[in-house]
């Protein structure tokens, strides 16, 4: 649904983008990398933001630097750097976006009250804070009834509460089968969802799943009456490590075939361990 | 529901109102100087007995001892005007006849004669009992005491506008600019849709409409303020057709002299290259481009809107000034009254929205608020020289389809120098720009296929650069 076929993306002399060949289908994918790796570039490529120097991008199949109008009609975009239009009330934006889209104001009402923006939409933004703003400009996205969500830094500047029920809104999304792109260098716990994911850095794919042979390493998540227990017979499958998070037991591993036996009989589940793998590498 | 943030803006915004309004009242009222103007005859106004002086409305012959003057004024004036006929024979004694017309109604207002024996003599005072364009005929009958081998004349004819009528268009000015931004915020504003084409204006104009039409509402009334000069001094009788009336009408340059049209422009001008590259600069372009629609609607809805926020001011204060000060045209010559608003609008469109894209290439090309800034002063000056012309032809175009009989040629070129005039040279250069029918319609071509085009071209570069250009 989402490719970049060898692409390049260059500023003038900066390369922003090298040669990248990456694909995002169904369900939650993030992009994962340090600032300056190219990940908004990529994402602003997908949104028709940006028109790649070589190679080429599709979304749906539709070049969307020529057709951004019908891209941007399925996938709903957010971008950390986009700017709240100031001399607007928060009501007035999101109302202006509704109706761009098609979307249902009652439908904006809920996850407006769920992110607690109706207390405060009715105001200028001008005085908002960075975070009230940041919460604006996130429900005009999530509220979309779009086929695919592009979020660029959606967790900065949130406070804990709406962290989580952003991260709710994006669950519900992955559900209903929608695509989710998350770029972030900050990880929440949402990727354990993970359908698939790329990591970049200076410009270039590190690692992308799936489609590269690289070992990434699986969390375990265990909840349980008898997490001792359940941790000593974790050891047995020799992990790089086990911790303990109330009645939680993570068990962090590399992919082996007794794992999934393991998973099976604890009723444990399993991901993909994407901060493990994402600390290695930027380590390196 | 209107929110507070509302009312708190429409509360400042009517404060500003009421102080500008006080300010002005009591400058018109109290402070302001009168502007008399008038016209007086050429530098060495004189006549032999082998040549008289004619022209269409100025005749002075001598033969024998008899020396005759006869001279026609279209003057519009406001209500309460004065107008003085003055006139210097050579000798006494001599005849001194004023008819006074009204060139709407045919009614003859003041039909004065008088024989004098002296040669200097208070002319008569006349107060314009409505606001109209009046037909003066002067007439002067001087009996010489011997043949003369040349004699001369001096006529003077002298305005004073009345103050009151200033006082009174604050009133009017104020009303209509209160009860349209009420109209908007009150009614409007809670009402709004942002669906389509519509939606793109709304939103448009409630980024721009308080820097944009606030300031330049206030620089339109002041304008209409400080200008009231009610002189015409036209040629020929402005009763004998219908172009003659509408070239008188044309003059009528409350809102359209010179220096309030290049300060009017400049800061329209910047303001738009402002608006255009401040919403680059702060990525609103960008926030525009992750919604459905496509840059071409919104180019041409930006176009729109600023056209609209940035010369709906002038055009609205123009149109209702104009009837506030001639209803007596509009009831008694609708149809040359409506041809005229049709023609007012039609010219101002085109100037205004050709004056537009020069600032919008400069802030599209390089949108950098900063550059842009600078850059459209410089283009708008250039520009100044460039507009009345393509304006002109604009104008004209529709009377190039047929033959032109001379005299039509002849109110024709009044009709350009009056435009010229008035979007290029002060009042007292009206007159002195000559446009050359004998140039051939070369000349003519030149333009159509110079500037217009050019400009054509510029709206195409702009839209090309605008829709193919990169958001990063």
């Amino acid at each position: 649904m989402f490719t970049a076929i060898s692409v390049t993306k260059k500023f003038g002399p900066i390369i922003a983008l090298n040669n990248v060949t990456i694909e995002f289908n169904r369900g939650l994918n993030m992009l994962l990398g340090p600032n300056g790796s190219g990940k908004s570039t990529l994402l602003k490529l997908w949104s028709g933001l940006l028109k790649p120097t070589k190679g080429r991008v599709e979304v749906y199949g539709l070049d969307p630097w020529r057709r951004r109008a019908e891209v941007v009609k399925r996938v709903a975009v957010f971008f950390e750097d986009l700017p709240a239009p100031w001399w607007l009330s928060g009501e007035e934006y999101v109302k202006y976006v509704a109706e761009k889209r098609g979307i249902d104001w009652s439908r904006v009402r809920e996850y407006a009250e769920r992110l607690r923006v109706v207390e405060y939409w009715k105001r200028l933004i001008r005085g908002y804070s960075s975070g009230m703003r940041k919460k604006l400009m996130l429900l005009a996205v999530l509220s979309a009834e779009t086929e695919s969500y592009i979020l660029d830094e959606p967790y900065t500047l949130l406070d804990k509460e709406s962290l989580k029920t952003i991260n709710e809104i994006i669950v519900e999304r992955v559900r209903e089968d929608k695509v989710v792109i998350i770029a972030s260098h900050i990880l929440t716990g949402i990727e354990k969802l993970v359908n698939g994911f790329a990591i970049l850095h200076n410009g270039r794919v590190v690692v992308k799943y799936p489609g590269e042979l690289v070992e990434i390493p699986l969390v375990v998540e265990c909840k349980t009456d008898k997490p001792v227990e359940i941790a000593r017979e974790a050891l047995t499958l020799n992990p790089l490590r086990v911790e303990f998070r109330g009645n939680i037991v993570y068990i962090y591993t590399a992919k082996k075939p007794e794992i999934y036996k393991f998973t099976r009989e604890y009723s444990c589940v399993e991901y993909l361990d994407l901060e493990t793998l994402y600390r290695e590498l930027m380590k390196t | 529901m209107i929110s507070l943030s509302v009312f708190k803006s429409s509360i400042n915004l009517l404060l500003v109102l009421l102080i500008t309004f006080s300010l002005l009242y009591v400058y018109f009222t109290n402070i302001a100087l009168l502007r008399p103007c008038g016209v007086t005859s050429p530098v060495d106004f004189c006549a032999t007995p082998e040549r008289s002086f004619e022209t269409t409305h100025e005749k002075l012959k001598l033969e024998g001892k008899k020396l005759h003057l006869e001279r026609f004024f279209v003057v519009l004036l406001g209500r309460g005007d004065n107008v003085t006929v003055d006139v210097i024979p050579p000798s006494a004694p001599w005849t001194y006849s004023l008819l006074i017309i009204d060139a709407i109604t045919g009614e003859v207002i003041v039909d004065y004669s008088i024989v004098n024996y002296t040669v200097r003599f208070t002319p008569p005072l006349f107060i314009a009992p409505r606001s109209t364009i009046y037909y003066i005929r002067l007439e002067a009958r001087v009996d010489l005491k011997e043949n003369a081998e040349k004699a001369c004349l001096v006529y003077n004819l002298a305005i004073y506008p009345a103050k009151r009528e200033d006082a009174v268009n604050v009133i009017y000015a104020f009303t209509a600019l209160l009860l349209g931004v009420l109209g908007v915020v009150v009614i409007l504003k809670p009402t709004v849709k942002y669906s389509g084409f519509l939606g793109e204006l709304v939103i448009n104009a409630k980024f721009m409409w308080l820097w944009s039409f606030t300031p330049l509402a206030f620089l339109v009334i002041y304008s209409t303020l400080l200008d009231t000069s009610p002189i015409v001094p036209l040629f020929p009788d402005p009763r004998r057709d219908l172009e003659n009336k509408l070239i008188a009408l044309q003059n009528y340059r409350e809102l359209v002299k010179v220096d309030f049209l290049a300060l009017y422009g400049v800061t329209s001008i910047v303001l738009y290259a402002l608006l255009f590259t401040y919403r680059r600069e702060i990525g609103e372009e960008k926030l525009r481009d992750t919604l459905p629609y496509s840059r071409l609607k919104r180019y041409f809805s930006i176009i729109l809107t600023h056209f609209i926020l940035l010369y709906a001011p002038l055009l609205v204060v123009s149109i209702l000034h104009l009837f506030k000060q001639v209803p007596h045209i509009a009831i008694h010559e609708p149809y040359v009254f409506l041809k005229y608003l049709q023609h007012l609008l039609v010219v101002t469109l085109f100037i205004y929205s050709v004056i537009s894209i020069l600032p919008l290439v400069v802030s599209i090309l390089a949108p950098r608020t900063s550059i842009s800034m600078l850059l459209s002063v410089v283009l708008y000056l250039l520009l100044l020289y460039e507009t009345p012309v393509s304006a002109t032809l604009f104008s004209l175009l529709p009377l190039f389809r047929r033959p032109i009989p001379m005299y039509r040629a002849a109110s024709l070129g009044l009709y350009v120098n009056s435009l010229v005039g008035v979007y290029l040279y002060t009042p007292e250069d009206i007159g002195k720009y000559v446009f050359s029918w004998e140039g051939g319609i070369g000349r003519y071509i030149d333009y159509f296929a110079g500037t217009p085009l050019l400009y054509l071209a510029l709206i195409l570069l702009c839209l090309v650069v605008y829709v193919k250009r990169e958001n990063p």
